[in-house]
């Protein structure tokens, strides 16, 4: 891969990094519903997680055995509603080009350094020069 | 020139043809439909990385199932096609594993609090990950018969994939279910599809990079012996 192409696709990539991290992008976190009431302590045994505890504004009710899918376990903290978004997505999307670039590199790189050593190898089976040439590299 | 590498030029230019193709599509439609897509009510803009989380979660356990399926092909049959498939889809899993795991826990943090739980989902996922690093590192220094050894691997590695999809159903998780996709609003589909099919575009593309490095390396290797055969090269 040139030079060049490497970097139009790194300039592309930029670009898309850029404009997902623009402010224009920020995150704006919705209008939340006010929190309802706190519903009565639950009749379970203490270690069961509560809806009262854990749940989000207008999150799902409890389940018989006071399970709520939705809820948050007890060594979590309280979302910080103040981390922006916008830099978490563009590096979750930048990440994956990088690596997915990278593979590309590296796999044309090993490609065109064996195609060389198969060229290389096969002129000397074709012309054998009558005396040993030595040590070959193994790919 | 010689006729095989005219061959071999031509190979290389339609590779490139066709990722430069991907990476047009990859970069100037998806990103646009995934910005032009209504925002998770709940979640906001982080919900966004959805777009490429599961796609590359999905193409993980592609990758997975297609080294598993070649492995126990080769193991059966002895067919080193079979082979070259596994290995090249085994890279492919750790590297699209990678891309789940890391774009993950950037959701996670923002809509869960923290960057990861031991939930089953993420648990089994991470297991994946690390069967199929520890095949790589057996096709590279398990010396003789570390074809057969990493197939093996390779099989008990496909064996997780179903795990990880029903993982959600059977337990209790916080992540979110399999029903997600199928009842995506409307207004979200064009840009998750799009986004999974530049991804899967991506994946068969890169499979068959990795594909032809195996075949070239079989090329040399026959090539090399018959040189030391020939006695041309000291040994």
């Amino acid at each position: 891969m040139s030079r060049r192409t490497v970097s139009g696709l790194l300039m592309m990539f930029g670009v898309c990094g850029v404009l997902a991290a623009s402010p224009v992008l920020a995150d704006e976190v919705p209008d939340r519903p006010a929190a309802p009431a706190a519903p009565a302590a639950a009749t379970k045994a203490p270690d069961v997680p509560t809806a009262a505890k854990y749940a989000a504004p207008g999150a799902v009710k409890p389940d018989a055995e006071g399970f709520v899918p939705d809820s948050r376990p007890a060594n979590m903290n309280t979302v910080d509603e103040s981390i922006p978004a916008a830099p978490l997505v563009a590096t979750a999307y930048g990440f994956i080009w990088l690596a997915v670039l990278g593979f590309v590199l590296v796999t044309l790189q090993r490609t065109r350094r064996l195609e060389q050593e198969i060229a290389d190898l096969s002129e000397r089976i074709n012309n054998p020069s009558g005396k040993p040439a030595g040590k070959a590299s193994r790919a | 020139m010689s006729t095989s590498q005219r061959e071999t030029n031509v190979s290389s230019i339609t590779v490139l043809a066709a990722l430069c193709l991907l990476a047009a599509g990859g970069y100037l439609i998806v990103p646009h439909l995934i910005l032009g897509a209504p925002t998770e009510p709940t979640m906001g803009f982080v919900q966004r990385i959805f777009y490429f989380h599961v796609p590359s979660a999905w193409l993980a356990m592609m990758g997975a199932l297609t080294a598993g399926v070649a492995s126990a092909i080769y193991l059966y049959r002895g067919s080193e096609r079979a082979d070259e498939i596994a290995v090249s889809a085994a890279e492919l899993a750790v590297i699209f594993g990678l891309c789940a795991i890391v774009t993950g826990p950037l959701w996670a943090r923002k809509a869960w609090g923290v960057y990861w739980q031991w939930d089953v989902r993420l648990t089994s996922t991470a297991l994946l990950w690390i069967i199929f690093i520890a095949y790589l590192f057996a096709r590279k220094y398990g010396g003789p018969g570390s074809k057969r050894l990493a197939a093996g691997l390779a099989v008990f590695g496909a064996a997780d994939v179903p795990m990880i999809y029903i993982s959600v159903s059977i337990w209790r998780t916080i992540h979110p279910k399999t029903t997600v996709v199928p009842t995506l609003d409307p207004g979200m589909r064009p840009a998750f599809w799009l986004s999974m099919l530049t991804f899967m575009f991506m994946f068969f593309v890169l499979l068959g990079m990795r594909r032809r490095l195996e075949r070239l390396r079989a090329r040399y290797d026959a090539l090399y012996l018959e040189a030391q055969d020939a006695g041309l090269i000291d040994d």
